[in-house]
């Protein structure tokens, strides 16, 4: 068995070598693009919503496990260099960042803008990628003045023929693929009361998972399930509150004494204050349908000011496994407890299969905010290993016991009023929402790192409905090495760094993998860059027109042939940085390349075929 | 040294001022109710302010006073743009005015630099409802579009000017008087008069 | 008007019961009720009576001194000598008489005071006084348990028999927390927390004061003090704790909307959306003696010229005018005196 090869691994290089064996390869399988993989690590990459193809890219992270790994392998380590612009969309929403991946349903790709939040069909079977419908959602002009950090959208989903995705004014929406008519449009919050959607909903199982945005604005934090063919409510699982509102049943069994309990999201706050205690879910959610298992994270607790909620602040800052079906939470976890400095838990989980220790754990793997990345079981909630990623001084460790942050006295932020200075890492994390990748052939995670600190003073702040319930003022500087940004190998079992690359600018997009063994990445200042996923080594970079705050995805056109596609729009939480010299301007265009092997040496010039019938693109209204 | 403001006077002049720019912004889409923050909910007869004529159509007099094309309808109003803050000068207004800025949440939004963030920078030249004192006190009162809340039913008139007076000392209004020529583009640096000046016109967003 | 009503607090100690109806108590620290209170006021009265006697005793003497020396004339020279033969053994005395007084009453001030800041065993509950212009922020906590603390406004409960640590901090300029019965009073300086504790010994009603003169409304700035058997305090407590009931009258609901959209910028009332921290919390506020820290005496009628006018009342005071219509305000007195 696999699993016996893993438990021979050496603690220091545990079994990663023993995956390349010929013994392992035995028992690998074989994925449709022909490249062998270990049945084990790969597990999480072949869990796909149904009807995907292995050439389709129908989440932002591919997969339920949140990989982001493609089994596509015509671009390689070899010949990445000769990599080519095939074609470039533009969304003409250049006001806003762009933090969406494109995602590709056979002949189709699907693109949704910042706010208003337009989505865009585009026809791959045509060269250089015409426009099949467009759809206008108009959402509320007020949501772009209650959204923290910039009109974004993180994405959508492609469920059962439908594209579904959350508008900034808090309806969630489901869109016939094939025509771009919308199907249902569900209410989820009043946007006047500063709550705001900005997530990539999960769909699975027959229903949609959303969550809001909101936690500078005093919201308490919700995961909604929607019925993914009529857009009704199922239920609602917050992040604060009763056991009942939480969602905490006779089946929850957190792996921590702290976290045990009843109506901990109550009493671990002053009298009342849970309700404004954000625990937003704005991140990602994962999905493992062997355990039946959705994995969410919580935003930092409301407001930033600590001092106005003694007590530890459950369940914000934290991650919940729930039941795929009706939400009833299985575990909890906290990453940071009574949080201090914003360091949100809404990060990827990703769910891989690894040898810890000698043994083979379902994990779920979290590259936290706080600067430490999370191995922990999935099926228990037992923190496995806890170790920086980044540059971090706010904690000297994760007691190995209780799991909590063992926080250095001079970083805490309370009492406020007074400027505490050189926090590493600021409130954008060693890590924000843009997504690590993970390898199952090389058994690492490429992870986006961010180095960068702040002085920080926590402000007395009231709660003003519909204007941000915030409570600090800060200044941020880059961290030490006086490089802003790092993309990092990292091995989750054993808790360290294999390589990385420092960039002068932040790393604030996501992480691409594939089966070519190429890592794709961008950074703030525009370049785009192919590296080898073992080495580390930059195979090809190309700048383009701004910078990029997405992550890259790749797919099989209808020509056969591999293309990887990124978009190109700073903005959202990388404007931390915004006065650093070279910073670029802002933009709204995605940007498709090839082999130049795969792109036609000469565009077709006027075949007449097509012109004409394209969609009126409409004038900009502002 | 000037005196202390006549309160009634202000409180006559932010009526006036208020009624005339809702008139003037008919054809806008925003809320000219001016629901309270955090309510929307508001009977509409509520309030010190009569915002309609007993028809509930804005007079044709006024409605021609808009000129075609310009800004969020403020039209070259002189009325407004000249109105002066009767509080441009109060060393202990403008105090005042900075404690509501920060107590208000007004901070959180435009920055406690008054640099922008969450809402607009408001010590550059770009005013997106105008620029003038009373133009900013409209911002404040009615709210706009893009998420500012409508402040006028939660601060009292005169508490309002007083905000703008912060503003103002930090640079952030077109001097009265001048806001046509400011919506323009027309401002030299050395365009500054009585409790107003002009920074940061080069202001990275 | 305004001139009447403050003198009549700055007074207020010295006058009669009738006048503090308002403050429902007292504030003599002779009268103390307070463990610390009790033993610096028995200094007080040692001291008193010591200073009284030495005063007494130097009277005699200069009268003595006086009635010996009535009628002698002498000379230059024998003037000389007779001070240097008579007087100086007097000196000697007098001033080891006055050193053995002042170091004995220098040890007992210390021992008393020392005892005083020391509470007798480590208290478990934790008052936290913030100072404004002009009025007091109370919030009670609970250190193993966040659930149990709650803020209030310009009142001060303690249990009888149980030390309360008091940490005091202020928001604007030097103030102090006073409470003459139940302990001397500590200074509340912005950008330090200085700590005390208090522990009441009997129960009883009286009136705490801001003792550091600190602008205008420094005589407006008044708490109530009530002091309780724990059980009656723990049931305050409770009921400080809970949230305000939902308004049940047409006009209250009105008032409740009126509130949220006019004063929830500023005041909380926890359990609704109105949870601004500028001003005092008003979640009890109907159970509260007074309005604006001592200002008023808490009627409706009060209120309501209170709401429409504060500064013209309280001058200085950061409440602003409201504008509210006459139904507006009726309605927002109602909902106000709904919330006990």
């Amino acid at each position: 068995m696999v699993v016996a090869a893993y438990g021979c691994g050496t603690k220091d290089n545990p079994g990663r070598t023993a995956a390349f064996s010929p013994a392992s390869a035995s028992a690998a399988t074989r994925s449709d693009a022909g490249v062998a993989l270990p049945d084990m690590l790969a597990r999480g990459a072949n869990w796909l919503p149904p009807n995907a193809g292995d050439g389709d890219w129908l989440m932002p992270s591919r997969d339920y496990a949140g990989t982001r790994y493609s089994p596509l392998a015509e671009i390689s380590t070899a010949n990445v260099a000769q990599l080519q612009l095939a074609w470039t969309f533009d969304d003409g929403e250049s006001h806003y960042g762009h933090e969406m991946t494109p995602l590709v349903a056979g002949n189709t790709m699907f693109i949704v803008s910042p706010f208003p939040n337009r989505a865009f069909a585009i026809d791959l079977t045509k060269p250089g990628g015409v426009l099949k419908w467009k759809y206008e959602p108009n959402p509320s002009p007020i949501a772009v003045g209650k959204a923290c950090c910039d009109a974004v959208n993180r994405g959508a989903a492609i469920y059962d023929g439908k594209l579904i995705y959350n508008l900034l004014d808090d309806h969630t929406v489901a869109v016939d693929v094939n025509t771009g008519k919308e199907l249902w449009r569900t209410k989820l919050a009043n946007v006047e009361d500063g709550t705001t959607m900005t997530m990539a909903p999960l769909a699975a199982e027959g229903k949609v998972y959303v969550g809001n945005s909101g936690g500078e604005m005093g919201v308490a934090g919700w995961l909604a399930a929607l019925d993914a063919n009529t857009g009704k409510e199922l239920w609602r699982a917050f992040s604060v509150g009763p056991d009942s509102m939480v969602r905490i049943g006779a089946d929850f069994k957190p792996f921590y004494p702290w976290l045990r309990g009843k109506d901990l999201g109550v009493t671990t706050w002053p009298a009342g204050a849970w309700k404004h205690g954000a625990g937003a879910v704005w991140g990602w959610v994962t999905y493992d349908p062997e355990l039946h298992e959705i994995y969410h994270g919580t935003s930092n607790t409301g407001p930033w000011n600590a001092d106005q909620r003694p007590g530890l602040n459950l369940w914000t800052s934290g991650v919940f496994a729930r039941n795929v079906g009706d939400g009833m939470a299985r575990w909890a976890y906290v990453f940071t407890p009574h949080n201090e400095w914003d360091y949100d838990g809404v990060n990827e989980n990703i769910l891989v299969d690894l040898p810890v220790n000698g043994q083979t754990r379902k994990v779920m793997v979290q590259f936290n905010r706080n600067g430490f990345a999370y191995t922990i079981d999935r099926v228990t909630g037992e923190v496995l290993v806890a170790k920086p990623f980044g540059h971090e001084n706010w904690a000297s460790g994760i007691d190995p016991k209780t799991a909590m942050p063992i926080v250095v006295p001079e970083k805490h932020t309370v009492p406020p009023g007074r400027w505490v200075r050189d926090i590493c890492p600021a409130d954008v994390g060693v890590k924000d929402f843009e997504p690590a990748a993970f390898s199952p052939r090389t058994g690492l995670f490429y992870v986006p790192v961010q180095n960068i600190c702040m002085d920080y003073k926590g402000r007395e702040v009231g709660y003003i409905a519909g204007t941000p319930y915030w409570g600090a003022e800060m200044t941020r500087h880059v961290g030490p090495g006086g490089n802003y940004g790092e993309l990092a190998a990292f091995d989750a079992a054993a808790g360290r760094k294999v390589w990385s690359i420092p960039e002068p600018f932040l790393v604030y997009s996501g992480a691409l993998v594939t089966a070519g063994d190429v890592v794709f990445y961008g950074t703030v200042d525009g370049w785009f860059r192919a590296v080898d996923a073992r080495t580390g080594k930059v195979l090809w970079s190309r700048k383009l027109g701004s910078g990029i705050i997405s992550a890259p995805m790749t797919y099989r056109a209808p020509d056969g042939h591999q293309y990887v596609a990124v978009a190109a729009g700073v903005g959202g939480g990388a404007m931390t940085t915004a006065s650093q010299p070279g910073f670029p301007a802002r933009g709204s265009t995605y940007y498709v390349f090839a082999l130049s092997n795969a792109i036609p040496a000469t565009q077709p010039a006027r075949t007449g075929s097509g012109s004409g019938s394209t969609p009126d693109q409409g004038g900009k209204k502002h | 040294m000037t005196g202390r403001p006549n309160h009634r006077l202000v409180i006559v002049a932010s009526v006036a001022i208020v009624a005339s720019a809702t008139i003037g912004c008919r054809n806008d889409t925003q809320d000219v109710r001016g629901g309270a923050v955090g309510d929307r909910t508001l009977p509409q007869q509520v309030g010190t302010v009569n915002l309609t004529d007993s028809t509930g159509l804005p007079p044709e007099g006024n409605l021609a006073r808009v000129a075609i094309g310009d800004l969020a309808g403020a039209g070259n109003n002189t009325f407004e743009t000249s109105i002066k803050n009767p509080y441009a000068t109060d060393m202990a207004a403008i105090k005042a005015g900075h404690e509501l800025f920060v107590n208000m949440n007004c901070a959180s939004c435009h920055g406690y630099d008054l640099k922008g963030g969450m809402g607009p920078n408001l010590i550059d030249t770009y005013w997106r409802y105008g620029g003038s004192p009373a133009d900013i006190y409209k911002s404040i009162f009615e709210g706009r579009p893009q998420g500012m809340p409508a402040w006028g039913r939660s601060i009292p008139a005169v508490e309002i000017w007083k905000v703008v007076a912060y503003i103002q000392a930090k640079g952030g209004a077109f001097p009265a008087g001048l806001a046509d020529r400011a919506r323009q583009g027309d401002l030299a640096d050395n365009d500054t008069t009585s409790g107003s000046t002009l920074k940061g016109r080069n202001n990275v967003h | 008007m305004s001139t009447d009503r403050r003198s009549r607090i700055r007074f207020a100690p010295f006058s009669s019961i009738a006048l503090l109806a308002a403050c429902n108590g007292t504030s003599s620290y002779l009268d103390a009720t307070g463990r610390a209170g009790r033993s610096e006021g028995k200094l007080g009265v040692w001291l008193t009576a010591i200073s009284c006697a030495v005063v007494i005793i130097v009277c005699i003497a200069v009268v003595a001194g006086i009635m010996r020396h009535r009628g002698e004339r002498e000379t230059n020279a024998s003037v000389e000598r007779t001070r240097i033969n008579s007087g100086l053994g007097w000196i000697y005395v007098g001033t080891g008489t006055t050193i053995v007084v002042l170091v004995a009453v220098f040890v007992a001030t210390m021992v008393t005071l020392t005892a005083a800041t020391h509470p007798p065993s480590v208290p478990s509950l934790t008052m936290d006084i913030t100072g404004h212009q002009w009025w007091w922020e109370v919030t009670y906590s609970d250190a193993s348990n966040p659930e149990l603390g709650f803020t209030t406004a310009n009142e001060v409960h303690l249990p009888v028999g149980i030390p309360v640590r008091v940490r005091l901090h202020s928001t604007d300029v030097i103030h102090s927390f006073w409470l003459p019965q139940i302990a001397g009073k500590m200074d509340v300086i912005p950008g330090q927390t200085n700590e005390m504790w208090l522990e009441a010994e009997r129960a009883g009603t009286s009136r705490g004061m801001c003792g550091e003169y600190c602008g205008l409304q420094h005589a407006a700035m008044a708490f109530a003090v009530t002091a309780e058997s724990p059980a009656a305090f723990n049931k305050w407590a409770q009921q400080r704790r809970s949230e305000a009931p939902a308004p049940a009258t047409r006009e209250a609901v009105v008032g409740q909307t009126v509130f949220f959209r006019s004063c929830g910028a500023c005041h909380t009332i926890s359990g609704t959306p109105a949870l601004g921290r500028l001003a005092p919390e008003l979640t009890h506020f109907a159970s509260r003696p007074t309005i604006g820290a001592g200002a008023l005496e808490n009627t409706p009628a009060n209120l309501a010229r209170w709401i429409e006018n504060a500064p013209t009342i309280k001058e200085g005071a950061r409440m602003p005018a409201i504008p509210l219509d006459a139904a507006e305000l009726r309605a927002v007195v109602a909902y106000l005196e709904t919330l006990e």
